[in-house]
């Protein structure tokens, strides 16, 4: 595919925002990107107006800090994601046959990410440091190996490139076992070694107990009985889609918005310290982002942020003698460590009349009452035995029907059965619930949510189990729907939400492309954030290209940022700021800097580029270099607290913040997109 | 002016569907702030300083600033329980009344 394809007017249209040149572009290294604000929208948008898109329009309160973006369950297809290991962490898979090999031929296959280099990552093993046993690993100097413990092995001498996507394939058939890299057979050797082990483990070698990986895995499948890639052959043709689960596929996993074995034998997947599910892998999504398709999610951070809609009266039907509803929701939380209201009416106490969903501390099991207004007697109550999953994607689907004489209940957690419940002998009351339905909180300020929420609908009919592949729509029942697609300054690669602090909004007054831009108007407080620890905004030592138009309207602020990660009044990742001179400076890891040689001007378009290649980050105006910087640090971020800012920097956001508008801001992970003087991009960025 | 979808006022329209009428912002008395916030201007004081390991924000239900504390943070004290009425009181058990704090009857 060229660089650059005409695709069709309806997924300009679709993503809602005027743009003048319907027919856009595709860019090449979509996949790679890890943030595009097109800055287009509403004149006045922010990411503070939550919409009910039921035909009740409920009005919908934002309390605290809540936001909403982009990240949902639908960022991208099946099959497109990936997972994040932090270090310490891996997945497992009960031990099976299907894991075990004997002397015949497999293939291991998978896309890494490695962001860490200097230690053994493992990608793939199927036992502990016992006989019979096999890993497939990175090592320490980043070649690729497969070591069948206390047996032969084969082994690259090429390396893997951190920070970058490889697909690595491990193929045995007969005697002959090879490994490829990138399609070209590195290594090959002749092996009649027996593998006996049946375990699972990904992320980690040698029974998970070590060697653990330090990046991101996508696509990994394992086949038994088959070499899917001729090991005897030189070179393989690299997949340019995701993977599926062909004939024999043992397990086909870190593709999914969940943790899932996609392949026939759907084994379940245990965590193991914190991995976590990314809509990044080495695949672009196949349209561009459309709020229909794609949808969004409210992101709470547990400290204050939920939202209440309408009036107590209005939830009565989830409470009263003739109670009959749904609950539908998907969730992506990231602490574990106190309970988490998904949606309630009644405070979380059995003093009110309501109704609560609940995800449990710890144990994250779902829990459920309705309530009558009496303490310690209820309706019904109950918890899942099966629990959610932390930082991945869970669908939850609660029905109750109180006209049945049992089993009114049933829960269903990503579109299987979790419970069948039936109703006490006591009867549900007929007087309104405790509060209006909170979401995100039981009532304020208690077991408040930590992550996002995506598409929830709540409906007065039983709804019918299954896994959603898009966001909920609205029919004769819908009685609330909450999609989360209402921002103003939105990631259109699906990936980030950010909240719009103070005055930053979508502005008509300047724009470079589209009709508006982002404004972060004087003088302080008026910028964006993204949620804390967000890996896809890190770069390790690896290639980068961070790049936006800017229209200053003054360099009141001394160091003024433009946008910056890191801890705020701590730890600086990466910033570039502006002094009272219009002087732009870039900084990395707190303390390697460089300096522009010529300065922005007030009041006309900019376009800025911070270009990082192997060897020096090169900073260009409008296409030409101004500073060059030759040292290469490891971005990888300081704190888990630390976070994105658009619109000031990371050190101090609140008293120095860029004045004026931006357009167009584009972050692509892992590549330097220009390595010499250019021309500046003469239209928006490709969407897709 | 005019507000879509919740956006915050202005005094034209792009000329596409969906914009709503909105009232003027009032005018900000010494010492407050005027905000747009969920489909209304409210007047409000401004943000408290943040401690550490604390961020005041506003809620709207209340219409307060309140100081919340940071994932991660442990409270010194505990929260507080939620207030009794006299007609919760008498549903419940002589079980669940022993169990009520002081604090939580005393307004009754």
């Amino acid at each position: 595919m060229g660089l650059l394809s005409t695709i069709g007017a309806a997924s300009a249209r679709a993503y809602g925002f005027t743009r003048s040149a319907i027919a856009a572009a595709v860019d090449a290294y979509f996949n790679r990107v890890t943030l595009l604000l097109p800055g287009n929208g509403t004149n006045g948008a922010q990411n503070n107006t939550f919409l009910d898109s039921s035909s009740n329009n409920f009005s919908i309160t934002r309390n605290g800090n809540t936001t909403q973006g982009t990240f949902s369950p639908f960022s991208l297809q099946n099959g497109a994601w990936g997972n994040y290991f932090p270090g310490s962490s891996y997945l497992s898979a009960a031990a099976n046959t299907a894991f075990s090999f004997g002397t015949g031929n497999f293939t291991v296959e998978a896309w890494i990410y490695p962001t860490v280099g200097s230690v053994y990552r493992g990608i793939f093993a199927n036992g502990g440091v016992s006989t019979g046993s096999f890993a497939v690993y990175l090592t320490n100097t980043n070649t690729v190996r497969l070591d069948y413990y206390g047996g032969g092995g084969v082994g690259t001498t090429t390396t893997v490139a951190l920070n970058t996507w490889s697909h690595i394939v491990v193929a045995r058939s007969g005697s002959t076992i090879s490994i490829f890299i990138n399609g070209t057979r590195e290594a090959t050797a002749t092996t009649s070694d027996n593998n006996t082990s049946n375990a699972c483990y990904v992320g980690a070698s040698w029974g998970g107990a070590s060697d653990y990986m330090q990046g991101y895995i996508s696509n990994l499948r394992v086949v038994k009985g088959t070499a899917v890639y001729d090991p005897s052959l030189t070179t393989l043709t690299v997949p340019t889609s995701p993977l599926t689960a062909i004939t024999n596929t043992s397990l086909l996993t870190c593709q999914s918005n969940r943790f899932i074995d996609n392949s026939t034998n759907a084994f379940s997947i245990t965590l193991n310290g914190t991995p976590s599910v990314q809509a990044f892998s080495p695949f672009a999504p196949t349209a561009a982002y459309s709020a229909a398709t794609n949808g969004g999610s409210g992101y709470f951070d547990s400290s204050g942020d939920y939202l209440s809609v309408g009036a107590a009266a209005d939830w009565a039907f989830m409470s009263n003698t003739t109670a009959l509803f749904s609950v539908e929701a998907w969730i992506y939380f990231i602490s574990t460590g106190s309970d988490q209201t998904i949606c309630c009416t009644n405070g979380g106490s059995s003093l009110n009349v309501g109704f609560a969903l609940q995800i449990a501390a710890t144990t994250n099991k779902l829990g459920f009452e309705i309530t009558r207004g009496v303490s310690g007697s209820r309706v019904l109550t109950g918890s899942t035995t099966g629990a959610l999953v932390p930082n991945a994607w869970n669908h939850v689907l609660f029905t109750y029907d109180q006209s049945l004489a049992s089993n009114n209940c049933n829960v269903y957690i990503n579109g299987a059965s979790a419970e069948t419940f039936s109703k006490t002998a006591n009867a549900p009351s007929s007087s309104n619930p405790a509060n209006p339905l909170y979401i995100g909180s039981t009532t304020g300020s208690a077991a408040m949510v930590y992550g996002y929420i995506g598409s929830m609908r709540i409906s007065s009919v039983v709804r019918s189990s299954g896994i959603p592949t898009s966001p909920y729509t609205s029919d004769a029942n819908t009685k609330l729907l909450a999609n989360y697609t209402n921002g103003g300054i939105i990631d259109a690669t699906g990936k980030n939400v950010l909240e719009t602090v103070g005055n930053a909004q979508i502005s008509t007054t300047q724009s470079k492309w589209g009709g508006s831009s982002i404004s972060c108007p004087a003088t302080n407080g008026n910028y964006c954030i993204s949620p804390p620890n967000q890996p896809n905004l890190l770069f390790g030592t690896g290639q980068f290209t961070i790049e936006m138009w800017v229209y200053p309207t003054a360099f009141t602020n001394t160091a003024a940022g433009i946008i910056g990660y890191g801890l705020s009044g701590g730890y600086v990742d990466w910033n570039l700021e502006l002094n009272t001179s219009g002087t732009l400076l870039y900084i990395d890891n707190d303390t390697g800097r460089v300096s522009a040689s010529s300065n922005l001007s007030l009041n006309t378009w900019t376009h800025i580029a911070v270009v990082r290649t192997a060897t020096a980050v090169t900073v260009y105006f409008n296409g030409t270099s101004v500073a060059t910087y030759s040292t290469i640090n490891n971005i990888s971020g300081s704190s888990t607290s630390a976070r994105l800012y658009v619109g000031t920097g990371a050190q101090v956001p609140a008293s120095r913040q860029f004045i004026g508008f931006i357009d167009d801001l584009r972050i692509t992970k892992g590549y330097a997109r220009y390595t010499a003087n250019f021309t500046p991009p003469t239209a928006a960025f490709p969407l897709q | 002016m005019y507000s879509k979808n919740g956006s915050i006022p202005k005094p034209e329209t792009d000329g596409t569907e969906g914009w709503i009428e909105a009232p003027m912002p009032p005018e900000a008395p010494e010492g407050k702030e005027v905000v747009w916030l969920n489909w209304q201007w409210v007047v409000r004081d401004p943000k408290p300083v943040d401690r550490e390991g604390y961020r005041w924000k506003w809620n709207h239900d209340q219409m307060q600033w309140i100081e919340y504390k940071l994932p991660g943070v442990q409270e010194l004290t505990d929260d507080p329980l939620p207030a009794i009425t006299s007609d919760q009181l008498a549903a419940m058990s002589s079980t669940d009344v022993q169990a009520l704090t002081s604090e939580q009857i005393s307004g009754l």
